[in-house]
């Protein structure tokens, strides 16, 4: 530790130039001094003070003008979505309009189905017979697999 | 010195010429090694040495003398002079690009060979910590300046510089003794 310490200690060796330092000093005691205008610490504090709470007070006052601005300006340039009365106008109708289309549909879905129904009985009336159905599913006998009608006509075919 | 620096400081904002004189005087050497420490070049370091004092005698009046001892306040401007120059021009460290005909110029000619050899190992070492230690160390061991003004200057509290120099020490003694033993 003391043996680096020392080592450091060494590089004091390094000096300035004396011809640089000469006219280095010349040079800045020469030079004019910027001028600066003295403003006591409390005095720049106020006035950084007052300078932040008036800018903030702006700010305040032209965000609320905006609003105010866009809520009642009628210029095409008004944001629709800003606009509170439009979107209340908009929201009443958007449930009139529902109740219309529901009514339209039911009264459509309505006249196809009556529709539907009558031709189907006008075309294929027996299907819809319960009472038919049952007499034809008497007269195939379907708890005769080997009907004996069955077996003649395949071998009818066959031959 | 404090006592009467404080006197040359006042004076000096008043716009005694003479009074700046002698704070450049006392103060030259040591910000001039700061800034060769860490830019390499002699004239680079005389430029920026010239900025610093330049700059200290236009701006004299924005400094407080309660709030920081004369030499943090000059050692700050010094650091960030090397910063704008690092800046603007090289992009290398310091250290690894040090002149290599500075220290045997004909600025140091009490330097003796084998004495300048040594600085070189030192300089080499250095040049492998960070910039943060290389004030630090410079500052302390170099400059002799008490930690509080080092702190000042480097805008760190007294432990982080208390710190900074401990990880320095041993660094900087951990790559000299490698080098040794590569050496030897």
């Amino acid at each position: 530790m003391e043996k680096i310490i020392e080592q450091l200690k060494s590089l004091k060796s390094i000096i300035p130039d004396k011809n640089f330092s000469e006219k280095s000093r010349f040079l800045v005691l020469s030079s004019n001094r910027k001028l600066i205008y003295w403003m006591p610490s409390q005095v720049s504090e106020i006035f950084r003070y007052l300078t932040a709470t008036s800018l903030t007070a702006a700010l305040i006052v032209l965000i609320l003008g905006g609003f105010n601005y866009l809520e009642k300006s009628n210029l095409p340039m008004v944001i629709a979505g800003l606009d509170l009365k439009t979107l209340e106008a908009e929201a009443e109708s958007l449930g009139i309009d529902v109740n219309i289309s529901k009514l339209a549909y039911y009264q459509e879905s309505n006249q196809t189905v009556k529709t539907a129904l009558n031709q189907t009985i006008k075309d294929d009336p027996v299907y819809f017979e319960e009472v038919i159905l049952d007499k034809e599913t008497n007269l195939l006998k379907l708890e005769d697999p080997t009907g004996k009608n069955i077996d003649k006509a395949l071998s009818e075919i066959l031959d | 010195m404090i006592e009467k620096e404080e006197n040359l400081i006042r004076q000096a904002c008043a716009g005694k010429r003479e009074s700046f004189g002698e704070l450049y005087d006392f103060h030259q050497p040591r910000i001039y090694r700061f800034i060769f420490l860490k830019v390499g070049n002699r004239e680079e370091s005389e430029d920026i040495t010239h900025q610093v004092f330049l700059s200290a005698w236009q701006n004299i009046k924005s400094f407080r003398i309660k709030e920081v001892p004369f030499s943090s306040w000059l050692y700050k401007i010094a650091k960030n002079k090397v910063i704008d120059y690092y800046r603007s021009k090289k992009p290398v460290s310091s250290f690894e690009s040090m002149d290599e005909n500075a220290i045997e110029s004909s600025s140091f000619p009490e330097l003796l060979a084998e004495k300048s050899m040594e600085l070189e190992r030192i300089r080499n070492a250095m040049a492998k910590i960070t910039e943060e230690q290389q004030d630090v160390l410079i500052m302390r061991f170099v400059e002799d300046l008490p930690i509080k003004e080092v702190a000042l200057a480097l805008d760190k509290s007294i432990g982080a510089v208390k710190l900074i120099q401990f990880r320095a020490v041993n660094k900087l003694k951990k790559i000299l003794k490698e080098e040794n033993g590569e050496n030897n």
